[in-house]
């Protein structure tokens, strides 16, 4: 099975920012609710292969997205 | 045959796309931005950030989230003066100020909560420079200036008043209402603290629409509480902007003809409507000045496509009337909710008629407007005024 990873954001202006950015690099990434077991404060997150979050988390922190955390789900 | 010449209350009609556009949110789109994670939702929420990031690169903004949408200017105005100024404080504006300016301030002053300072004009509608600096305090938080008069068209000298302004640590809030969309503005070049402007008028967007800018800077205290989709457990506004300002639903079927109209702004290029808007105005000026009679107010300054007369002895009500009557021409009489200006311009308490020319409006209207108020003017029989 594959795990996934869940990135959070405080706003969603920041989420879909993320999602903007994370798509113009050609990314993996779909825009889900935050599963219940993940505190955040904005409902919506982005979910991400595993291997490839780390890569997606500095490419968003460099281009200025707020982050609120970042959880593996296995 | 009508003719609208009153796009400085509203313009009118919006480009093509605008219409296509609202239908097609509305139809197809229709989630609620920023509240859920489905895709009604989230094509919402993308609409509604492609809008901040248009509305950024016009007015050179470096962080569109700075960007608070409002339902109108009134909205972003009162978001900005009850949000930015505390107890104790004094503000400073100009006698060109419109009612959604005024009647806040006036609002605050008789609750004791602040005090207010009014820089007078002269007949063209330009400020008292010399004043404003006199009136600076040490309590003065905040100077408001609308950008271009809706009254006579009067752009304001806005680099001197910021700079007199920022040398003395007083912010300024610029009423954009009748400038967005149709002068080029770049809050970064310009140093401006906060911009309020409405998306219904220059923007070329639907009614219920506005929006707040505040530089990095700036924080307010948000008029408005309650959901915004973000920190729910929170009992508190969040501090992230946008979300601080823009508590409940947004108006997304306007925004989504909003984020249209500035497509229409974008490929036209604000240079090339603000010529053709200066073209209208230079040959009205010219043309409406050789009818004897007729009297232009303010209008020998710098001014947007905002032109105010009277005729000499008679009533505007009775002179509008005619207009619309007699040839089908649509413009506004009276104060236009601006008070103050119509003081330093002399034509309070009877005001005037207002003719606002948009985008759309050609030479040949342009014509046939003049010709009617020429008829109306010299040939027909308007009712004196009595006494
Ligand atoms: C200079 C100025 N400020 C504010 C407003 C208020 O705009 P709105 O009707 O969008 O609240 C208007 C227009 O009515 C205006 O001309």
């Amino acid at each position: 099975m594959k795990s996934y990873c869940y990135i959070t954001f405080p706003t969603t202006y920041y989420a879909i920012r993320a999602e903007s950015l994370a798509k113009s690099e050609k990314f993996s990434i779909k825009m889900v609710p935050v599963p219940r077991n993940i505190s955040s404060s904005c409902g919506t997150a982005m979910r991400c292969l595993e291997e490839e979050a780390e890569k997606i988390n500095n490419f968003l922190q460099d281009n200025k997205v707020v982050i609120d955390g970042l959880y593996v789900q296995r | 045959m009508n003719l609208y010449f009153d796009n400085a209350a509203t313009s009118h009609p919006k480009p093509e796309q605008v219409y296509l556009a609202v239908t097609n949110y509305f139809r197809n789109i229709g989630g609620n931005p920023g509240r859920a994670s489905h895709a009604g939702s989230l094509n919402a929420l993308r609409m509604i950030f492609e809008l901040r990031e248009k509305l950024a690169r016009l007015f050179n903004i470096s962080d569109p989230s700075r960007i608070a949408f409002s339902f109108n200017a009134t909205d972003a105005l009162n978001m900005a003066i009850k949000g930015y100024v505390n107890k104790g404080e004094h503000i400073i504006h100009t006698s060109m100020e419109h009612n959604s300016v005024l009647r806040p301030v006036a609002g605050m002053c008789k609750k004791n909560i602040i005090e207010s300072t009014v820089i007078p004009a002269d007949k063209k509608g330009l400020p008292d420079l010399d004043f404003l600096a006199d009136s600076i305090k040490d309590n003065t938080k905040l100077l408001i200036i609308n950008h271009a008069s809706n009254v006579c068209g009067t752009i304001q000298p806005i680099e001197m008043m910021i700079e007199i302004a920022h040398s003395r640590n007083v912010k300024v809030l610029l009423d954009a209402a009748q400038t967005a969309g149709i002068l080029p503005i770049d809050v970064q070049r310009l140093n401006i603290d906060m911009l309020a402007f409405c998306g219904h008028k220059g923007l070329l967007g639907p009614p219920g629409t506005g929006a707040l800018y505040l530089s990095p800077d700036i924080d307010i205290q948000p008029w408005r509480e309650g959901g915004t989709g973000s920190f729910s457990d929170r009992p508190h506004q969040p501090e992230y902007m946008p979300d601080r300002l823009e508590a409940g639903t947004l108006n997304s079927v306007g925004l989504a003809g909003l984020s249209a109209a500035l497509d229409f702004i974008n490929n036209e290029t604000v240079e090339k409507i603000s010529s053709h808007e200066q073209s209208m105005l230079s040959s009205l000026k010219t043309k409406l000045n050789d009818i004897e009679g007729l009297k232009l107010i303010g209008n020998h300054v710098p001014c947007v496509a905002v032109i105010s007369f009277i005729v000499t002895g008679y009533d505007c009500a009775d002179v509008s009337l005619k207009m619309e009557q007699d040839y089908g021409l649509m413009c506004r009489t009276g104060l236009h909710c601006a008070p103050l200006a119509h003081k330093a311009l002399g034509t309070f308490p009877q005001g005037t008629v207002r003719i606002s020319p948009g985008y759309f409006n050609t030479e040949k209207e342009i014509d046939y407007l003049v010709n009617s108020l020429r008829n109306i003017v010299l040939d027909d029989r308007l009712i004196p005024l009595k006494g």
